[in-house]
């Protein structure tokens, strides 16, 4: 009963949004700012950059808020725009080149078994280049498929493969080094 | 390609991550979101803008074309008023014709009548010389005399009026032969010569130009080779 409860609410608010209601506006950006900001810092290491992206991919949230069918979450429709918002900066900042090598392994890392902090997991994943980064964000935390991710950066399905692996590998060496120096510490 | 358990172990966390954001970023939010409001309204007043230029184009072309049709319509009714200026012209001719009819249908009457006259005279006149049938020669001789006098008047009033009446009905014809001939030369002939004397102007005017540009350039060229 409280979920349909909130989604009534929500329903109404975003009609109230739609309209220009700015108090309507504020309740969602409230709700949803903190979660799309870490979506948005997965992606942009530079804090304020990344609100800035945020506040911008959320002036599309509204403007394009009449276009929004009530049919999946629309947690998950803001997040599409945050990370659509991310994926377009980075290519016009940063002009992020995937190396089409095509190489990639299918190794698995079943027997890591991390135990970090969510900072240490943001510094890992800081870490990456650019094209690995996104790839492993879309791949890993998004749950798109390779197709998907090929669409939406411009690249064939191997290439994005292969920047997968390669961030899979990079981060599995990381992840070793960082094991082995909290060993050493503790 | 399964996500790995260090994976799944990095969504979760990422996922239930959240950043406050500053507290300015509502402000510029906010700021962004008047901002393109006011763009949309004025957006709005553009497409009006636009509409009513459209609008008024709209009006003013179809003013010119009216002008346009009117200015058309100005040199066909003075070409209707000189239709009507060679009616009137005519209509006057076949009028004084109508009137000449008239006047020679009056003078057929008129001669009718004369006629009837004679006739009635001559009857009279036979009447009388039978009446008096038994009179004297010289009687008759003068009834003949004087009958005769009459009817050589009477004739002569016919061939007079005879003659009028051919007379004028070759003015008529003759004058109405001209008009005719003069409302064809008005109409085409005239028109088409001032056109092509205009035409000529001009094309002498364009070849004179030309073989003036021409001798200069002509001139030119040789005086340049000269002081090469």
């Amino acid at each position: 009963m409280k979920i349909i409860h909130l989604h009534q609410e929500e329903t109404e608010i975003i009609k109230l949004a739609v309209e220009n209601n700015r108090q309507a506006q504020q309740q969602i950006y409230s709700r949803f700012s903190p979660k799309m900001l870490s979506v948005c810092r997965q992606y942009i290491k530079d804090i304020q950059l990344a609100e800035d992206v945020m506040i911008t991919a959320f002036m599309k949230v509204f403007t394009s808020l009449n276009k929004f069918e009530h049919k999946g979450s629309f947690e998950g429709w803001i997040r599409r725009i945050m990370v659509n918002e991310c994926i377009s900066y980075l290519r016009v900042q940063k002009k992020v080149k995937f190396a089409e090598d095509e190489i990639y392994t299918e190794e698995s890392f079943n027997a890591i078994d991390s135990q970090f902090t969510v900072e240490q997991i943001q510094l890992l994943i800081d870490a990456l280049p650019d094209g690995y980064k996104m790839v492993f964000n879309l791949y890993a935390i998004e749950g798109y498929k390779h197709n998907e991710i090929a669409k939406m950066l411009g690249i064939n399905e191997g290439t994005s493969k292969s920047q997968l692996s390669h961030a899979r590998k990079i981060l599995q060496t990381q992840i070793t080094i960082l094991k082995k120096q909290d060993n050493g510490t503790e | 390609m399964e996500p790995n358990n260090f994976e799944k172990d990095f969504r979760e966390k990422l996922n239930n991550r959240t950043i406050e954001p500053s507290d300015k970023a509502w402000d510029r939010l906010d700021a962004m979101l008047s901002i393109t409001e006011n763009k949309k309204s004025k957006k709005k007043n553009k497409w009006f803008y636009i509409a009513a230029s459209f609008v008024g184009f709209l009006l003013v072309g179809t003013f010119f074309f009216n002008q346009k049709e009117q200015t058309i319509k100005v040199p066909q009714s003075v070409v209707v008023e000189d239709n009507i200026k060679k009616d009137s012209v005519v209509k006057p001719v076949s009028n004084s014709v109508d009137s000449i009819k008239t006047v020679i249908a009056s003078s057929e009457q008129t001669s009718v009548p004369n006629s009837n006259n004679k006739q009635k005279s001559n009857t009279t006149l036979k009447n009388e010389s039978n009446q008096v049938a038994e009179s004297s020669i010289i009687i008759k001789n003068n009834q003949e005399k004087q009958s005769i006098p009459i009817q050589n008047q009477i004739s002569k009033n016919e061939n007079v009026d005879q003659l009028l009446v051919n007379a004028e009905k070759a003015v008529v014809a003759e004058n109405s032969a001209k008009q005719k001939s003069k409302v064809k030369i008005n109409a085409d002939d005239l028109l088409n010569q001032v056109d092509g004397e205009l035409e000529l102007s001009f094309r002498e005017k364009v070849i004179s130009k030309v073989n003036k540009n021409y001798q200069t350039v002509k001139v030119a060229l040789a005086n340049r080779n000269q002081q090469e």
